[in-house]
């Protein structure tokens, strides 16, 4: 019995592969062609210079604006000031997820063609993507628990951590920098900065 | 009546499919897969005539040219490698890993049951060898289609054919197989309709897909990259980073 169910596993698990390989959605590019890596290259740039700008990260984190609303002195708008900030909060994290997953499709588009590729390298990377998306994860979960403000390190560490952040990403667009040196998306005007 | 019509169904798609690969030039371009279809086709007319006028001898006939398909069907997942992971250097090479790995780890355990078991015997019955080599089958395969799925290498409506029509002959066969092994309760009346109505299935894939040439989609860079330990290193040390500072981020 135990190999009828491990042989109708096997059967299945094939079907399963062959369901998500075949419904998968068709890239928008080819791979590797310059609106690919103009993609992956606007999430670093999005990453960067937005999301995980110190002025922000400052503004979604600051306590300066809930201790205003407080001196207001009117509940309700307090409550209304929490929820939207909160909501801003999780829109800002889940923003970050999006850029951390589009740039590990990315990568795992573009390490195929490799001669060289190193199992462990790439098994260590694809474990650092993981564990980056499940911090977001978990930390969406906080905000959504305890809301932005819980505690006043937070915003001071946000703050603190945002320029680091910004130095950190910056790492892996040098090596798209040498593929997409003055990439333009298609359509987009000689000289035309992309934000 | 029903099962007369899907034993002849096949043949006749099977022979359709072969004549225009040969006529549009899809033959040369997947040649051990339009072999494979070509040695099946001749297999199942003389398996039904065996069947129909000479009954007794039809199981030794199944069986005996049941071993030289399921070789032929090793190639066919080889072809479906080369096809779709030539371009892929690096990809390419987990596959072969993997398929190594599979292989190995297959003939470990045969070989520790060979040695530990006393009552091991390679497959007791036909049935039951023939679902142990398709059960290798859908595993190599199922490590390929893992490696194409992960590094996202696009698929053309050929090769997506292929695939999916083989894969879904593996599985379906791999899992009836297993049932059939148990003898269960009149599974072999339903064996009889069941088997060829989903080779049709896969036949009518094949049909769809593979009645004229379309090539796969072209990866716009090509060629062998260097620095990939390089670029490995700098990307995993900035996504360590980006992590401890989000985790910073979400401590109190």
């Amino acid at each position: 019995m135990i190999l009828l169910i491990f042989f109708s596993l096997l059967g299945l698990v094939l079907l399963g592969i062959l369901y998500a390989l075949m419904t998968r959605p068709s890239p928008g590019a080819p791979e590797g062609s310059a609106q690919s890596l103009f993609v992956a290259h606007h999430a670093l740039t999005r990453l960067q210079q937005s999301l995980l700008a110190p002025d922000t990260v400052e503004r979604i984190f600051s306590e300066s604006d809930v201790a205003y609303v407080a001196t207001l002195g009117r509940p309700e708008i307090r409550g209304l000031f929490l929820s939207e900030r909160r909501r801003i909060a999780l829109l800002w994290v889940s923003q970050i997820r999006s850029e951390i997953a589009s740039l590990m499709r990315f990568h795992r588009s573009h390490s195929g063609f490799y001669a060289n590729l190193s199992f462990s390298a790439e098994f260590s990377l694809m474990a650092g993507f993981w564990s980056l998306l499940s911090v977001c994860t978990a930390l969406q979960v906080l905000i959504y628990l305890r809301g932005p403000f819980a505690t006043r390190s937070i915003a001071g560490r946000a703050v603190q951590t945002a320029g680091q952040l910004c130095e950190l990403a910056g790492k892996p667009i040098s090596f798209l920098d040498s593929y997409s040196g003055g990439l333009q998306p298609p359509g987009y005007p000689k000289g035309h900065v992309s934000k | 009546m029903l099962t007369t019509v899907l034993w002849w169904a096949g043949p006749v798609l099977e022979i359709a499919l072969i004549v225009r690969a040969v006529q549009k030039g899809l033959f040369l371009r997947y040649p051990i897969f339009f072999s494979y279809l070509a040695w099946v086709a001749l297999v199942d007319c003389l398996r039904n005539l065996v069947y129909f006028y000479d009954r007794p001898s039809y199981d030794p006939v199944y069986w005996s040219t049941q071993f030289l398909s399921l070789i032929i069907g090793y190639g066919v997942i080889l072809e479906i490698l080369r096809l779709t992971l030539t371009r892929y250097p690096g990809a390419a090479r987990l596959a072969r890993f993997l398929v190594v790995f599979i292989f190995a780890a297959i003939f470990a355990y045969v070989g520790f049951q060979a040695l530990t078991s006393p009552y091991w015997s390679p497959g007791s019955t036909h049935s039951a060898l023939e679902r142990d080599l398709r059960g290798a089958q859908v595993a190599v395969l199922a490590g390929i289609l893992g490696v194409i799925g992960y590094f996202r290498i696009p698929l053309g409506k050929n090769l997506k054919g292929l695939i999916s029509g083989f894969g879904l002959f593996l599985a379906s066969s791999v899992i009836t197989l297993a049932t059939w092994s148990y003898q269960l309760t009149g599974f072999s009346k339903i064996w009889f309709v069941v088997q060829p109505l989903i080779f049709l299935v896969c036949l009518l894939i094949w049909t769809f897909t593979m009645w004229s040439y379309h090539p796969n989609p072209r990866a716009q860079f090509e060629g062998e990259l260097e620095g990939y330990l390089e670029y490995a290193a700098s990307a995993r040390a900035a996504l360590s980073a980006v992590r401890t500072n989000l985790g910073k981020v979400a401590r109190p």
